[in-house]
């Protein structure tokens, strides 16, 4: 007997909510093709055979692509050449490898669409990922991928030819939309979708008499950066937005497991900081973080904000608002919000009370003003 | 299983969610029971980890197939059918994750391997002609890259261990078996 039909069947985005439509399906055939009696490599489907090349390093890339007619169509195939990673090539790797490189991939794409197309392949455009560790790539490269649009993550970590200076240069005249940077158009910031940048152990060739440090060059750019490409979700090293530091990357489990709890991906309280979700953004460190989560529901909070107490003064507390609003404790002395007894209540009281005299002073003058005019 | 086991499926998470509380049976004509208790041995292990994000793909460091933990490597030790297998059923009832750790793993078996070592490995069949082959090979040829360094070291140390199995007159047996176990 043919065996019923159900939701499985159908592509998962068609299916609808409705109760009803369900069953009236349920005396249908099935449409999915039946399982191959043998499995191999070879039969696997595009989307997972490219979805094995993106582990591998470009000379294995090739060499599975070798292997037979079905294996060889993976190369015609875009996705293949979004993630590059070019690190295990070292320094002999300069601009001009890089370019050869994308002339071959241009061809290949080529070749691999059977040659119907004889339009040329920008395969920049096609990059997505790109890791240049270690490599010889100078500041060519470099501004090129970043004056890309459509590059998603960049790692320039220990390149020897890239300096801090060209980097800030090379903000700078993106900035400067008038100007072409090597006949590249500079693009609006908001079309970018830069969202990580790796740049650790940059050479900087600056003179050791500089009134500014590495370190506060670093600091510069970084915040800088993050202007210039707003979708940016993480800078390594980062800077912390708040006190201005690079966080250590001894933070980074604190941040990722604080992350994680706020979020509500941390289910199980044992989890290890290898099982925590990864960090979208890091741009505070876990001391300024901390002071800007709410300690009842661990919400963030990106601004301090205030909360008027009963009395209607305002006094800073570590809730978010909606905490606040239940009748939270202060911080500092664990008295209710808004308690007359409270330190920061009374800290807020001779602030509020100054406010309310200088609001008072200004009315005052005012109207011997108005009454200076009248007479 | 239980209904948070069987969300680890997208393809089944959609599903229920569509048709609400019912004691009907799904039918996964796709995969076969055997590969079934697989997949679930593998979201049972995996119930309480965050789902897969949209944008987790956006995260570059993500694409390292060095990075399987000692449970999930026990788990795919399988044999090569069963393996492919399991990454058509995870890519069938869209387990992110379970496909991920599938093409990590051929991934690693493919690496630094020639064309004819992976064919070996894996039993494909040659089927280009002599004159595709050759068009292949030159267009291999044309793109220029220089030598990995890990295929670099590999192959110095395959010369030396090659040169010492010659100089023990041991012949080259001992090296083919090293060859192919490495």
């Amino acid at each position: 007997t043919a065996p019923t039909c159900r939701l499985s069947s159908l592509p998962v985005r068609h299916h609808t909510k409705n109760g009803v439509a369900f069953p009236l399906l349920e005396n249908h055939q099935i449409i999915s093709p039946p399982m191959s009696s043998s499995t191999s490599l070879s039969s696997l489907p595009l989307e997972s055979l490219t979805g094995i090349a993106v582990y591998l390093p470009v000379p294995s890339r090739l060499n599975l692509t070798t292997t037979c007619r079905s294996l060889h169509r993976i190369r015609g195939a875009p996705s293949v050449w979004q993630y590059l990673d070019l690190s295990s090539f070292g320094a002999s790797f300069g601009d001009e490898q890089f370019d050869e490189l994308l002339d071959d991939i241009a061809g290949l794409v080529r070749a691999g669409d059977g040659g119907a197309s004889q339009l040329p392949v920008d395969v920049l455009s096609l990059l997505r990922h790109v890791v240049l560790d270690r490599t010889g790539v100078m500041m060519w490269t470099v501004s090129k991928l970043l004056l890309q649009r459509t590059i998603v993550s960049l790692s320039i970590r220990n390149c020897p030819n890239v300096t801090m200076e060209d980097l800030d240069e090379l903000t700078d005249l993106r900035r400067d939309r008038r100007s072409g940077f090597m006949g590249l158009v500079p693009l609006s910031s908001a079309q970018s979708q830069l969202r990580h940048l790796r740049l650790n152990n940059l050479a900087n060739h600056a003179p050791q008499d500089e009134v500014l440090p590495a370190e506060a060059d670093l600091i510069d750019f970084t915040i800088r950066i993050r202007f210039l490409f707003p979708n940016l979700l993480s800078v390594v090293p980062s800077i912390c937005l708040a006190c201005e530091r690079i966080i250590p990357d001894r933070e980074m489990d604190g941040l990722r497991g604080m992350a994680a709890l706020r979020t509500g991906h941390i289910i199980k309280a044992d989890l290890s900081p290898a099982e925590y979700p990864p960090l979208r953004a890091t741009f505070w460190c876990y001391r300024c973080a901390m002071l800007k989560t709410c300690s009842n529901c661990l919400g963030f909070e990106d601004m301090p904000r205030s909360y008027r107490g009963p009395l209607r003064h305002a006094v800073q507390v570590r809730y978010c608002v909606c905490c606040s609003l239940n009748g939270s404790y202060c911080d500092s002395c664990w008295r209710e919000v808004g308690d007359p007894e409270c330190r920061l209540r009374n800290h807020a009281q001779v602030e509020y009370d100054v406010d309310l005299q200088n609001v008072h002073d200004a009315q005052t003058d005012t109207s011997e003003d108005e009454d200076e005019s009248d007479t | 299983v239980d209904k948070e086991v069987a969300d680890r499926s997208v393809l089944l998470k959609n599903m229920l969610e569509d048709v609400g509380e019912s004691d009907k049976p799904i039918p996964l004509p796709n995969v076969t029971g055997k590969v079934l208790k697989k997949v679930i041995t593998y979201c049972e292990h995996h119930r309480n980890d965050p789902l897969p994000q949209p944008d987790d793909d956006l995260d570059d460091t993500k694409r390292r197939s060095d990075d399987i933990d000692d449970w999930d490597a026990d788990f795919i030790k399988v044999d090569n059918d069963q393996l492919f297998e399991l990454i058509l059923a995870a890519n069938y009832m869209d387990i992110k994750p379970l496909l991920d750790l599938g093409c990590k793993t051929v991934a690693n078996m493919i690496k630094g391997k020639t064309p004819e070592q992976i064919r070996e490995m894996f039993n494909i069949e040659n089927d280009f002609t002599p004159e595709e082959e050759e068009q292949i090979r030159k267009e291999n040829e044309y793109v220029s890259l220089p030598l990995d360094d890990s295929m670099m070291l590999g192959g110095i140390a395959c010369l030396l261990y090659y040169s010492l199995c010659i100089a023990n007159q041991s012949g080259c047996q001992h090296y083919h078996r090293w060859a192919s176990e490495s």
